[in-house]
């Protein structure tokens, strides 16, 4: 640690930071612009000048920048002098020059960055009064605004989408006083991690068009604690409600998940929730006619499935409690896994490797410190988007290695950038189609899957001859013989597979991180391995091995089982259209719980409405094992309510979690995510609204003028309202950042215990899977029986950001970026039947699915 | 819809189901690919940028 002084006040700083991110870290008020957390500094905007002195005796000082400044022992820097204050107002006056005075009809009024450096500055009257310099908007898709004119050239959108995210169509263009930020001609940002820009631009350059359609205020959103339910990696997010409606979804931060970025999947996806077609009403189909459900009847329908005979298909889009409360109600052993056999058997593998004591699961944060990574057979940007952003910072572990040996520190971005230009530390993938990551690989084999998995073993096999070796062909030596000595070589390896097609990949990753073990004289080696969905690997956890989805088909369809109720799930997505169909007729009573529509509601006997993630409190476990609570946002519409509530007879979320705790060995930790006994001050509830929450006495006027009273929560520790005490000592219930001067997200500094750090009191999380004493064996190399005749192809899914989740393709925003289902071919492959790009085509299956 | 890449294993099928049109349960291994009669779609697979940024257009 060194010793500053700021202000005549000593402190204790690290010396590897500069002055304005210890500054932040400190709890100080310093107005920067172009400075972010996880881009570092450039230097650009001028805005956090203080005065630096030589020594004590020093009088007259030195105006530095603090964002390029060491944080050097002894160092003696004023914040509150006036000449540096008078520096940053002037600064500031200058950035504001064209700025429009457009805030009251501004979507980032009210949590502008600007704003509040503007005040915090003291910049307050404008004494320029020429004519402005103004711009045109670009059209940049359905996810991003355009208002070019609000822009104070701080250069953060291109940094971000360019240099932190990879995207090539956002640049700076022109010079002078007409530098322009947006895409050599209109068009959709092309980047997975273009909605980041509304966060990142200090002001309202870019703003999040979904919500602009809707828009409420910042303080007027009811906000809780959330996670999103997009994908398996489990983002923390801040999804803000107004008069029902789901409006929109921004970052919350987690020091070890999501950080401070999400991916447009997490960020646009929710608006399912505000599907016109969403199912409020318990319906009971009569003569293919809908019929209404008194409670009496959903009752009596509840006690007929509580009877022998009835098995439970669980879910893993649902909630562990749902999930459990399914489980508690028809017996473990009458509890089936909701999703296909295939991913099934992989994700029996991948439990077990899970608890292996030679592996690792890392979290995106670990991830980023890897200096050597292969991925196996996966498609990374399109499974776990914010795995892929993370790789991209990975690759410039060597740049940050190159930064230290040359004595340049790392939060320099510009420089070190400059120095290693494209030196990146290795990044292979091997897998059977291009991917958005080839750009930063340092190595690229398109192979079939079978040969990726083959290529994966002889990896194994040349890092320890005590891994098996695989039948593979000697065109990839070279290239194998490359990988095998970047991962030898690297102090934190990191090896991704996923289930997307099968466990042989995710056999082949074990192999190569075993090898590697054995290398490293056995300390354990990061093995990320992804799966689809958000709760994949809590219901599993809850599922019995010998309980696939197929094998609960067959009980219906032979007569085994007669009722069947099916949670959160479409079947029809997870088993073949024939064996769904079968069983779903011979059952004698079908009860389906979701949110929508499905194919498989359309075949229930009765459908009960469930709530979507912001209408409930639930807790999901992610990829690696981590369990987190994500708080209900707002009340259920009409009679929809969580799964669990309709399955069991429990009044709390934590009389759930307790008994899964008690019931399900994998989940004995569960309960540490619950907030705490008594965290909150005087025992007050923490408020999802803001203090400044308008409106409320006259929201529903229009139905009576007397201000009904509000809801109360007696299920969690938050109100629904703005009484109670924000909460400020347990981080899980820390929904949007606010703090004195410090209105827009920045201010979450004030919560960190220190900039990049844990929150205060953090909480990100539990991981749930307790490694075993003991490490298993090497898997053999699997061969591939299948042999194609000349007309036929293999076969390998591909998943898609926008459009393979169930429930966020449900949503209108990601709507207008997926596609119709396609296959994708080689040129060759083709040409061989006549096809042409866009051509409608028919695939038929071989064999039996 | 037949999206035509370079980036895919001459020999391999990628499929991408869409929302729930195809379930990927109904297919497994080998498949057979030919010319569909219909020529109609919804939405066409102009918005796949994600994956394809980095191949040259191919319009063959």
């Amino acid at each position: 640690m060194a010793k500053i002084v700021i202000d005549g006040v000593e402190h204790e700083v690290n010396p590897d930071n500069n002055l304005l991110q210890e500054c932040l870290s400190l709890g100080l008020d310093l107005p920067y612009f172009c400075w972010h957390p996880s881009m570092g500094s450039v230097g650009a905007c001028r805005q956090c000048a203080v005065m630096q002195y030589r020594d004590a005796d020093d009088k007259e000082g030195m105006l530095v920048m603090a964002c390029m400044t060491p944080a050097a022992d002894g160092a003696i820097i004023s914040i509150e002098d006036e000449g540096a204050k008078s520096f940053r107002s002037e600064v500031i006056e200058s950035l504001m020059t064209s700025h429009p005075h457009d805030c009251p009809v501004c979507e980032e009024g009210g949590e502008c960055h600007l704003q509040d450096m503007t005040l915090m500055s003291g910049h307050n009257y404008r004494r320029y009064d020429k004519k402005k310099r103004t711009h045109r908007n670009q059209y940049l898709g359905p996810f991003v605004n355009h208002e070019m004119n609000r822009c104070i050239t701080c250069y953060r959108c291109v940094r971000f989408y360019g240099d932190y995210a990879g995207g090539t169509d956002l640049s700076a263009q022109a010079s002078h006083h007409h530098v322009y930020f947006g895409r050599h001609e209109e068009g959709v940002l092309e980047s997975e991690f273009s909605g980041n820009l509304v966060e990142v631009c200090p002001t309202g350059v870019f703003t999040d068009k979904a919500f602009s359609e809707n828009y409420s205020r910042k303080w007027d959103l009811q906000t809780a604690p959330s996670v999103c339910v997009g994908c398996s990696v489990g983002c923390n997010t801040s999804p803000g409600e107004r008069y029902g409606s789901l409006r929109r979804t921004v970052n919350r931060y987690n020091s070890e998940v999501n950080g401070y970025f999400l991916c447009d999947r997490g960020r646009f996806g929710f608006d399912f929730v505000n599907n016109s077609d969403r199912l409020l009403e318990p319906v009971q189909r009569v003569d293919n006619t809908g019929e209404l459900l008194a409670d009496d009847q959903v009752k009596a329908f509840i006690k007929e499935f509580k009877a022998d005979g009835t098995i439970g298909i669980g879910s893993p889009r649902a909630s562990n409690e749902s999930n459990f409360a399914l489980r508690a109600m028809v017996g473990e052993e009458n509890f089936y896994a909701g999703y296909s056999d295939v991913e099934h058997e992989s994700m029996q593998v991948l439990l077990d490797l899970a608890s292996d004591t030679a592996f690792h699961s890392p979290s995106v944060r670990e991830i980023e410190m890897a200096d050597a990574v292969l991925i196996l057979g996966e498609d990374v940007t399109n499974v776990a988007p914010r795995i892929a952003l993370a790789l991209r910072q990975s690759v410039r572990n060597k740049a940050k290695d190159l930064a230290d040996e040359s004595r340049i520190p790392q939060w320099q971005d510009s420089a070190v950038r400059e120095l290693a230009q494209h030196d990146l530390s290795p990044l292979s993938i091997i897998s059977s189609a291009v991917s958005r990551l080839d750009d930063v690989a340092s190595d690229r084999v398109i192979e079939s899957l079978s040969v990726v998995a083959a290529m994966g073993h002889q990896i194994a096999n040349k890092i320890s001859a005590s891994a098996p070796k695989a039948d593979c062909s000697a065109a990839h030596d070279q290239v194998i013989e490359k990988i095998v000595e970047q991962l030898k070589a690297a102090k934190r390896p990191l090896i991704i597979a996923g289930n997307s097609n099968g466990s042989e990949v995710i056999r082949a990753a074990a192999n190569i991180a075993r090898a590697l073990y054995d290398f490293k004289d056995n300390s354990a080696i990061d093995l990320c391995l992804l799966v689809p969905e958000v709760n994949s690997v809590g219901m599993s956890l809850m599922t019995n091995a010998k309980n696939p989805l197929g094998a609960a088909l067959k009980k219906l369809h032979d007569g085994t089982a007669k009722r069947v109720i099916v949670l959160e799930n479409d079947l029809y997505r997870r088993a073949s259209r024939a064996k769904v169909d079968a069983a779903l007729t011979a059952a004698t009573k079908v009860l389906v719980l979701d949110q929508l529509p499905t194919s498989t509601t359309a075949n229930a006997d009765v459908v009960l409405p469930a709530t979507a993630f912001s209408e409930h409190e639930a807790t999901y476990i992610n990829y690696e094992g981590r369990a987190q609570l994500s708080f209900q946002v707002h009340q259920c519409k009409k009679q929809a309510q969580p799964s669990w509530r309709w399955l069991c007879d429990a009044e709390h979320v934590d009389d759930l979690v307790e008994r899964c705790c008690n019931e399900v060995p994998g989940l004995a930790r569960l309960r540490e995510v619950l907030p705490g006994e008594n965290p909150f001050i005087a025992g007050m509830k923490v408020p999802r609204q803001s203090h400044r929450y308008s409106g409320r006495t006259a929201m529903t006027a229009n139905v009576n003028v007397h201000e009904p009273k509000q809801r109360e929560d007696k299920e969690s520790v938050m109100s629904f309202s703005m009484e109670g005490m924000p909460a400020q000592k347990d981080a899980s219930v820390h929904a949007a950042s606010w703090a004195p001067k410090w209105n827009s997200n920045q201010s979450i500094s004030k919560f960190q215990d220190e900039v990049n750090g844990e929150l205060k009191q953090g909480h990100p999380g539990c991981l749930l899977i307790e490694r075993k004493d003991s490490s298993g064996s090497y898997f053999k190399a699997g061969s591939d029986s299948i042999e194609p005749s000349a007309n036929q192809l293999r076969l390998v899914f591909s998943y898609q950001i926008f459009g393979s989740d169930e429930l966020s393709a449900r949503s209108k925003p990601i709507q207008a970026r997926m596609t119709d289902a396609y296959i994708g071919l080689s040129p060759q492959d083709a040409q061989k039947r006549d096809l042409r790009q866009g051509d409608v085509a028919t695939i038929s299956p071989l064999g039996s699915p | 819809m037949v999206c035509i890449r370079r980036g895919i294993k001459a020999g391999t099928a990628l499929l991408h189901c869409g929302d729930g049109n195809i379930s990927p349960a109904d297919f497994s291994g080998l498949i057979e690919v030919e010319k569909s009669a219909t020529q109609t779609t919804s939405r066409g697979i102009g918005n796949l940028i994600v994956s394809d940024f980095h191949e040259e257009e191919i319009n063959s």
